[in-house]
């Protein structure tokens, strides 16, 4: 059985046989997609924006605190250091982990598997397949950050004391944004293509 | 229709992207990928009539989740509600429109639309009606799953609130209860049964019809 020639429809998961020309999937009836080199490059073209993005987002205060006139600004490592230093330790945990640790390692996720498509590396299509899927899974986490500004900023206006989000905030929503249509442009078969030429 | 049948007998994993031959699972059995351990797929047990009684319950939910307070806190006496459609309302007052428009659509309007439509696509294979809307429903389905991030938001709530402790009374309402229930149901309608359950159903069902 030549394996490699089966690929489920990215919509219904139905299997279907790859005749490496334009095909549509028989269960759904939607196109499985054969742009091969645009996919690429509109995934690796997302992916930078977004990493260009992460800048502005860390830079930039994500949220601003008025409190009896005086004005208090945090950005994403701020809030994190003031979480650690209030003790509530479990919850900056994972703010680091939806705002620093899941963006970077998508980035190099996807990178990585980019440049693995033109370079071809040695790690089995199995793991890449694997690592493709855990980008995926993570990807939406890093929202909670964007989220959490947004539930603060409706409970918390007061006359005295109000917060209201920073331009931060939108920098950051757009690149999460941003890196999960950069992954779902990713076409998987490019992985397994990669091995064919190789071996 | 004879090159289809094998191809509807064929599993490949989500994860490991391996190819497996399906195999009929009895009861309670849940069928397993032997490269990652990954599931492939569960045996579900009447899933036509549960999947219309939970999709409308599911629904249910979602109305009460979006209409009642979520959480309360008290300032200097001062009371605060926190629905979920206010959520992305401050962000439209405070300016903020596009943090706004992708917020609103990631735990509102996607999860409606999604739930709306799964209950949609249930009622119609129990009528047995709408192949071809099916087809297109179930396509749109997909295309929404992965922009769904009610659970998230689920915990988000819960992180501002443990950053709003010792400034302010926090009391849950409603709605938060009911947003649990949601989440809950949510994920068991697109974890459990996967989409591809579905498509399965409706060959089922309209094979048994024709």
């Amino acid at each position: 059985m030549q394996k490699d020639n089966y690929i489920a429809c990215p919509i219904c998961d139905a299997v279907n046989i790859d005749s490496g020309s334009e095909l549509v999937c028989h269960r759904c009836k939607h196109k499985v997609y054969h742009h091969k080199h645009k996919s690429y490059q509109k995934s690796l073209a997302l992916l930078l924006t977004a990493m260009i993005l992460y800048i502005p987002a860390n830079i930039y205060p994500i949220l601003i605190t008025h409190q009896f006139g005086h004005t208090e600004e945090n950005t994403i490592i701020g809030g994190i250091i003031s979480l650690w230093d209030h003790g509530s330790y479990p919850i900056a945990l994972i703010i680091l982990f939806a705002s620093v640790f899941v963006p970077i390692v998508k980035f190099i996720m996807l990178l990585y598997l980019l440049i693995s498509v033109k370079v071809g590396t040695k790690s089995s299509s199995v793991d890449k397949h694997k690592l493709f899927y855990i980008t995926e899974v993570i990807g939406p986490w890093s929202m909670v950050d964007v989220f959490v500004v947004a539930i603060l900023a409706t409970l918390v206006h007061y006359t005295y004391v109000s917060i209201i989000p920073g331009i931060a905030s939108t920098a950051f929503a757009l690149m999460v944004i941003l890196t999960m249509l950069s992954a779902h442009s990713f076409d998987t078969r490019m992985i397994t293509k990669e091995k064919d030429e190789s071996s | 229709m004879m090159k289809k049948m094998p191809l509807n007998k064929l599993i490949i994993c989500s994860e490991c992207h391996t190819l497996h031959r399906k195999i009929r699972l009895k009861k309670a059995q849940t069928a397993y990928c032997d490269v990652c351990q990954n599931v492939l797929y569960y045996r579900h047990f009447n899933l036509l009539h549960k999947g219309l009684a939970l999709s409308i319950a599911t629904f249910i939910t979602f109305i009460l989740a979006s209409i009642f307070a979520i959480v309360k806190i008290e300032i200097n006496g001062i009371w605060q509600d926190l629905t979920l459609p206010f959520v992305f309302v401050t962000l439209f007052k405070e300016d903020f429109f596009v943090v706004g428009l992708i917020v609103s659509f990631l735990i509102f309007f996607i999860p409606l639309l999604y739930i709306v439509i799964y209950t949609y696509v249930m009622l119609l294979l129990n009528m047995k009606r709408g192949y071809e809307q099916i087809r297109k429903l179930l396509i749109v389905l997909a295309l929404l799953k992965p922009w769904n991030m009610i659970e998230i938001f689920l915990i988000s709530i819960l992180v501002a609130l443990v950053k709003l402790v010792g400034y302010a009374q926090i009391s849950f309402g409603i709605s938060f209860w009911a947003l649990i229930a949601f989440i809950l149901l949510d994920i068991y309608l697109t974890k459990r049964i996967q989409l591809s359950d579905l498509w399965d159903l409706r060959d089922e069902v309209f094979d048994a019809k024709r």
